[in-house]
């Protein structure tokens, strides 16, 4: 069975139209991957620019990386459905979870964000 | 019949290239001088096919896909880009792969950058992806799954990306996940967008499946990876794995079986086929050509080699006169093969290939490139170098260094082919090569590899490339091409030679 069918962690990107993962996001999922003795990582992007434009946005962090193993989904344009997908991974594929958002997601989704009851990691801000 | 799999890619690469390698490069290039549609009979004509529209021959990449998903029980087959029709009421995933979808990758980049004129393959590729029968396909539900080396370039066409409605774009080797990834099409699943496929989790050489049909001029793989860790590269960044020549052979038959006379032997280094690190040894290859040489009806030809492991070889064991003059003298006059020079420069050397010129030093590698040339002049050993301009750190002095091994260089027969920096391998996210960090030492540089390969490529044509007849027509096109280039460089090499005066 591949990675495809069981990933070992998962990371949930939030992003605003504006934002360009920096190499800081880079440091964060390989520090989270060696911590969870993990090569094999699925990201999961909610990005207002829809899909497959968001890829706009994680291009340079795709490029960048040699190391990992990673998957790309896209979930939606907001936190719509970020709790159900929160509650499917962690009931069913007992997996890790991280969350990352740009601090221009926290600004503008600060209430929804909370709303989680789920930690989640400001990117640039440590 | 028809296939639920269906695989396949452009014109551009569904071509043997008139069983010339080398004529495959000019899609990488917009037609020049001549109507693009003639350009394109000369470098991809269409290959044979049988009743369903399988192609005789295919892209080897394309060809261990489908071995993969046919070994995995699925209803998989190559399918050439102007018979998909035939599928469009069986087929529920496309399969697309590429070495360079949209002229991103070397020599494509270079030439749309010289010409302002986007290459051949690019236009190819895209008028494959609007045709009928893909936007038919993709209105009954097809997904659509690409891959292959250039992957990466769909990160930089995101709007085509979603024209095409591409459902998976997958980077890197694919024989570990490409079962799951098909089942989950074919189970109407969700499917991820990318997958960037790590170096842990590459097949092992037991995972790597061999060819059922022939693939394109007879390429076979020999070997993949490579232990030279040049930054620029993405292959290195695999680990490196030999065929078995039991295995090596069973394809070679394939090939054969299916009326391909010659055979390719690829690998990133040839000479490093079963290598005590990055010092040839005379068994495995001696072996490995004395297996070509029996299995194979036509000639033998190499992917790439490397300076280095060249002059290793023949100082110690005279290794490349005897796989030359002792096992293949009595098949072939000549041999082709891809070579990297990169560039003239030690020091750069030093700083974006350090193993290039290892067991050597990096400092002694000009040195190393004359030595190899010349023993690969002497065998009759044809190759096509490359150089990479405007490479990171690359300094006016390194270029300098560069026009000065090329001028020492004339003497051996061989193309050179300067290629602008394009962020792969350990290099992937620096910047790319733009017109204007143009500097008059890439112009010198330029003007002097194409003085050296026009001179060599009349000769190389009339004396060992393309004698036979049925290649007149393409070699007079050919000859038309050069004298038209030599022409327009003509007129513009005093405003040229004016610039690197300056």
């Amino acid at each position: 069975m591949s990675r495809l069918v069981s990933p070992s962690l998962h990371v949930v990107l939030v992003l605003r139209s504006n934002d360009h993962l920096s190499s800081y996001f880079m440091h964060e999922v390989v520090k989270d991957a060696l911590t969870h003795n993990s090569r094999n990582v699925l990201i999961h992007v909610v990005s207002p620019l829809g899909s497959p434009l968001y890829l706009r946005q994680l291009r340079n962090f795709l490029l960048t990386n040699i190391h990992l193993s990673i998957s790309v989904k896209y979930v939606g344009p907001d936190l719509g459905v970020v709790k159900e997908l929160l509650k499917k991974i962690q009931d069913f594929e007992k997996a890790v979870v991280r969350i990352y958002v740009s601090s221009e997601s926290r600004r503008e989704l600060s209430q929804e964000l909370e709303g989680l009851g789920v930690p989640y990691v400001v990117l640039g801000e440590g | 019949m028809g296939f639920e799999i269906v695989i396949t890619t452009d014109r551009s690469m569904m071509s043997n290239h008139r069983g010339k390698e080398f004529l495959g490069f000019m899609t990488t290039a917009p037609a020049i001088g001549i109507p693009e549609f003639l350009w394109a009979w000369v470098a991809a004509p269409k290959v044979r096919v049988d009743k369903l529209g399988r192609p005789a021959e295919a892209p080897y990449g394309l060809r261990k896909i489908e071995a993969r998903l046919q070994y995995l029980g699925y209803n998989a087959a190559i399918i050439d880009p102007d018979h998909i029709h035939k599928h469009l009421n069986s087929m529920k995933v496309l399969m697309i792969g590429h070495h360079d979808y949209f002229a991103y990758g070397p020599p494509s980049s270079e030439w749309w950058f010289l010409t302002g004129k986007e290459p051949i393959n690019r236009r190819s590729f895209i008028r494959f992806m609007r045709s009928e029968a893909i936007r038919e396909a993709k209105g009954r539900g097809v997904r659509i799954i690409a891959g292959g080396p250039a992957a990466w370039q769909w990160l930089w066409e995101v709007e085509l990306w979603r024209e095409f409605g591409v459902d998976t774009v997958v980077d890197g080797e694919a024989e570990a996940i490409i079962g799951d990834l098909v089942r989950k099409a074919l189970d109407g699943e969700e499917l991820p967008q990318y997958v960037f496929v790590g170096p842990h989790e590459v097949p092992s050489v037991n995972d790597i499946p061999s060819i059922k049909g022939a693939s394109v001029n007879g390429l076979v793989e020999i070997m993949r990876g490579c232990p030279r860790g040049c930054k620029f590269c993405s292959v290195t960044l695999k680990p490196l794995r030999c065929i078995p020549l039991e295995r090596i052979g069973g394809e070679i038959k394939v090939n054969v079986s299916n009326g391909i006379a010659d055979v390719i032997l690829h690998s990133e280094d040839v000479l490093l086929y079963g290598a005590e690190g990055v010092k040839p040894r005379e068994e495995p290859l001696i072996k490995l050509h004395r297996l070509a040489k029996e299995l194979t009806p036509g000639s033998i030809a190499w992917a790439h080699t490397s300076f280095a492991a060249v002059k290793f070889a023949e100082d110690n064991y005279r290794l490349v006169s005897k796989i030359m003059n002792e096992i293949l003298y009595e098949k072939q006059d000549y041999l082709g093969v891809e070579v990297g020079l990169e560039t003239g420069s030690p020091n750069l050397a030093k700083k974006i290939m350090p193993a290039k010129a290892a067991p050597y030093p990096a400092e002694r590698w000009p040195e190393v490139v004359e030595d190899a040339l010349s023993i690969m002049h002497e065998n009759k050993i044809i190759p096509a170098i490359t150089l990479i301009l405007g490479i990171p750190e690359e300094t006016a002095d390194d270029l300098v260094k560069t026009a000065e091994l090329l001028d020492r260089l004339r003497p051996y027969r061989s193309l050179i082919v300067p290629m602008f920096f394009v962020p792969m391998g350990a290099l992937k996210n620096r910047e790319w090569f733009r017109r204007n960090a143009v500097r008059r030492e890439h112009v010198d540089v330029m003007l002097k590899t194409f003085e050296h390969s026009t001179y060599w490529a009349e000769k190389i044509m009339n004396e060992f490339y393309m004698r036979e007849l049925r290649y007149s027509v393409v070699k007079i096109a050919l000859k038309c091409f050069i004298t038209y280039v030599k022409y327009k460089v003509g007129k513009l090499r005093p405003q040229l030679e004016r610039l690197i005066n300056e």
